[in-house]
Order: structure tokens, then C-alpha cells, then sequence
């Protein structure tokens, strides 16, 4: 892939597109906007190909981290936003129809990496689980973080290393 | 490895640090392998927090859209650049959207970001809806709406024309209301286009959204009839 092989980026693109979807659209609520930061991300990650180091990163996690930054990007200056219009586009953009492109084998794969978090994430403490995820979907300051849980700036800082730092030594060794 | 330090580092790895002291993290980054090694490790779990996503059905025709933008050598198209005689008037803002609107759907909203962010069109919002009827899935509309002005310009294509009896009418959602405000009502022809301008009969503030739903004749107070054209 890093040689410019479109062949293996398609290959990249089907092991890793629906898992970035999923998670790109938990942070953004908007199907279309879920469409085109996955897009945005997926462009830039061939522009990046050649400076992808797999000594420090998975491919995973890599991948994980620029399309998180593209949505919280968008998040972050998305100014107008409707609770109201949200649930008329979500029930409108019912893709409860559309035929999956996923392999059943990769579907296989993060099915399990799934279970794995999710067991993980349990273990932590509610405050730590609960700030963890703030920290990773929402998108907000580490102050607004604070006013939403009503736990001073301090605690919340504490809960995020600990529940991360808790996270590395549970989940191990790092996906693939 | 002390405490301040994991915890500088598990804000980073979330983006959580402010930018003086993410710059200041960054330049110890490049000189502490011990620390450049954390940091690396807690973004490999940080990332796995994506595993908590609920899953979501990936829209299939998403990977020939970004494996044909890979192919094309990822051109992006230019946006025309500003030119210093360029009024702010609506019309010009919508000309530009609708054209590329016609030349490529998919794209549009992207663009129209960028448009959004050039500083002349900085007044006005520009809005893409797209279509929610089965039956003419490519219908389309743009809306450019000046808040100051109380005013906008909607421009219908494709949309099936409406029957007799009925009419399209315009809404204006903002969160001050309980109900969307009434745009106004309209009926397309044949060709299924239509240009047209309006103005709230109530302040709008925040238009957050616009949509356009199909009324009995003469439209209604409050939508009762199928959303037809949706966007924000």
C-alpha cells in the first residue's frame, strides 16, 4: 500500500471502512456528513501512505486516529445543528435496506476486537468509562468535559489517564 | 514515568490538550523516546475506544466513491477564486452553488463548506437539500438564506411537479420554535425547476435546517404533509 498499490488500498479500505463508519458516525450523528468524513479520511490516509510508520502504529489505530481527528473536526465547526432536524435526516436516511459491503470475515474479526473492548471498557470504573468515551466521541473541551459530568477539571484529568492507562494494560497487545 | 507526564500524554492522545500545550508536549516528544513510546502505546488504546461505536451499516456505493477519487489522482476540483467584484449579492451565491450542484451531486456538500468558509459569502448560509421521495431521488434544492436580511433565495431542480390541489412549501427550522417556520409555498412546472425568493413571516434566527414539504393548496401553519427535500 505504501508503494501506491490502489489494489491494497482497496483491500485496506474494506477491512477497515465499516468499523471507521461506525464509529465516525457515533461521533457526528449525520449519515451524510459520516459519508464524507470517511471519504475525507480515507484520501488523506493515501496522501499519508508513505509516511505511515508501522514501527510506532498499527495500521489500526492509524487509521483510527485520522479519521477521529476529520470527525471531530467536523464536529467542532459544524455551528448549526437541530436535535429535531437530526432525527427527521436519521429516520429519513434509513439504511436498514442497504446491502452491507462488509466481508463476513473481517465483520468476524471486529465482532470479536468488539467484545474485547466492550469487556474491557466494563471493568473500568462508571467515571472513567463514561469520561473515556466523552473524551473520545464528543469532541470537547477537557473544561466542557468537566461541566458536563459536574467533576472538577482535576478529576476529570485523573479519570482520563487512568481509564487510558487501564485500557493499555488490559487490551495488550494492539490490533492489527 | 510520572504522573503529569501520562496524564499530558492520555490528554493528547484524545486531543485534549490546548494548542500552547500541545506544542509545548510535542517538542518533548521529539526528544524522549520513553515518552514518544507511551504516547504511542495509549494511541493504540485510545483507538480502540472506536470499537464502542454501535455498528453502522456502511453505504456501499461509499467505496467506489473513494476508490475512483484514489484513481483519479484525488483531484479536487478548485472553487473559482474570489474576485474582488463579486457582489454579495444572493444570486451570485446561488449561481455558483446551483453550478456545481448540476455537475456533481455527491460533492456538494463538501464544496459548499468551502464555500461557506470564503469570507465574502461569510454573511450568508448557504444550504443543500437533498431528496427524500422515491420517486424522484434526484431532486434537489439550494437555499442561500441572509439572516440579516430576513431574506433567501431558493432554487428547486428536478422536483416532480406538484398536483393541482397542492402545494410545496418552504420551512425554516430554528430552535427558538417549537414548530418550523413557514417559508412560504410554491408549485414547480413541467421542467421541475423553479427560482424563487422568500421571506419568513416570523424572525428567524438561527435557520438550522430547511425543508420542504408537499400541503393541500395555499399551504399550511404547521407541516403535515411528507418531507420532499431536506438539508442543512
Amino acid at each position: 500500500m505504501q508503494a501506491g498499490d490502489e489494489q491494497a488500498f482497496a483491500t485496506f479500505y474494506d477491512k477497515f471502512a465499516p468499523g471507521l463508519f461506525s464509529m465516525i458516525y457515533a461521533i457526528l450523528h449525520d449519515h451524510k456528513e459520516a459519508e464524507d468524513v470517511l471519504q475525507e479520511a480515507f484520501v488523506q490516509m493515501w496522501k499519508r501512505t508513505a509516511t505511515y510508520d508501522a514501527t510506532r502504529s498499527s495500521l489500526f489505530t492509524w487509521a483510527v486516529m485520522i479519521s477521529r481527528h476529520k470527525a471531530i473536526d467536523h464536529l467542532r465547526a459544524r455551528e448549526r445543528q437541530s436535535r429535531l432536524v437530526e432525527t427527521v435526516a436519521e429516520e429519513a436516511n434509513d439504511f436498514a435496506t442497504s446491502a452491507p459491503a462488509d466481508r463476513a470475515d473481517y465483520a468476524l474479526e471486529r465482532s470479536d476486537e468488539r467484545e474485547r473492548v466492550r469487556a474491557a471498557m466494563a471493568q473500568l470504573g462508571e467515571g472513567q468509562r463514561e469520561v473515556v468515551e466523552l473524551a473520545f466521541f464528543a469532541g470537547l473541551a477537557q473544561t466542557q468535559i468537566a461541566e458536563k459530568l459536574g467533576a472538577p477539571l482535576g478529576t476529570i484529568k485523573a479519570r482520563i489517564r487512568r481509564g487510558l492507562i487501564a485500557l493499555r494494560e488490559m487490551l495488550g497487545a494492539v490490533s492489527s | 514515568m510520572n504522573e503529569q507526564l501520562e496524564e499530558q500524554a492520555s490528554l493528547y492522545v484524545f486531543g485534549l490538550l490546548e494548542s500552547s500545550e500541545a506544542a509545548a508536549f510535542e517538542r518533548r516528544l521529539e526528544s524522549d523516546a520513553d515518552l514518544r513510546a507511551l504516547v504511542d502505546d495509549l494511541d493504540a488504546a485510545a483507538a480502540r475506544v472506536a470499537h464502542q461505536a454501535p455498528p453502522r451499516a456502511l453505504p456501499p456505493h461509499l467505496r467506489g466513491r473513494v476508490l475512483s477519487q484514489i484513481g483519479e489522482g484525488n483531484k479536487v476540483m478548485a472553487f473559482p477564486r474570489r474576485s474582488v467584484w463579486i457582489p454579495w449579492a444572493l444570486a451570485a451565491c446561488l449561481a455558483l452553488t446551483c453550478a456545481y450542484l448540476v455537475a456533481e451531486s455527491s460533492g456538494l456538500r463538501t464544496r459548499i463548506t468551502r464555500l461557506e468558509e470564503r469570507d465574502f459569502l461569510s454573511r450568508v448560509q448557504i444550504a443543500s437539500l437533498s431528496s427524500k421521495l422515491e420517486n424522484a431521488p434526484n431532486a434537489n434544492a439550494v437555499v442561500v438564506w441572509d439572516e440579516k436580511k430576513q431574506r433567501g433565495i431558493l432554487k428547486v431542480m428536478q422536483l416532480p411537479r406538484n398536483a393541482a390541489d397542492r402545494d410545496y412549501q418552504l420551512w425554516l427550522v430554528d430552535p427558538r420554535y417549537k414548530n418550523p417556520v413557514d417559508g412560504g409555498v410554491f408549485h414547480v412546472a413541467n421542467d421541475g425547476m423553479l427560482s424563487v425568493a422568500f421571506h419568513p413571516n416570523t424572525p428567524v434566527r438561527e435557520a438550522q435546517a430547511f425543508a420542504i414539504s408537499l400541503e393541500r393548496k395555499g399551504g399550511v401553519t404547521k407541516a403535515e404533509g411528507p418531507i420532499v427535500l431536506l438539508g442543512k
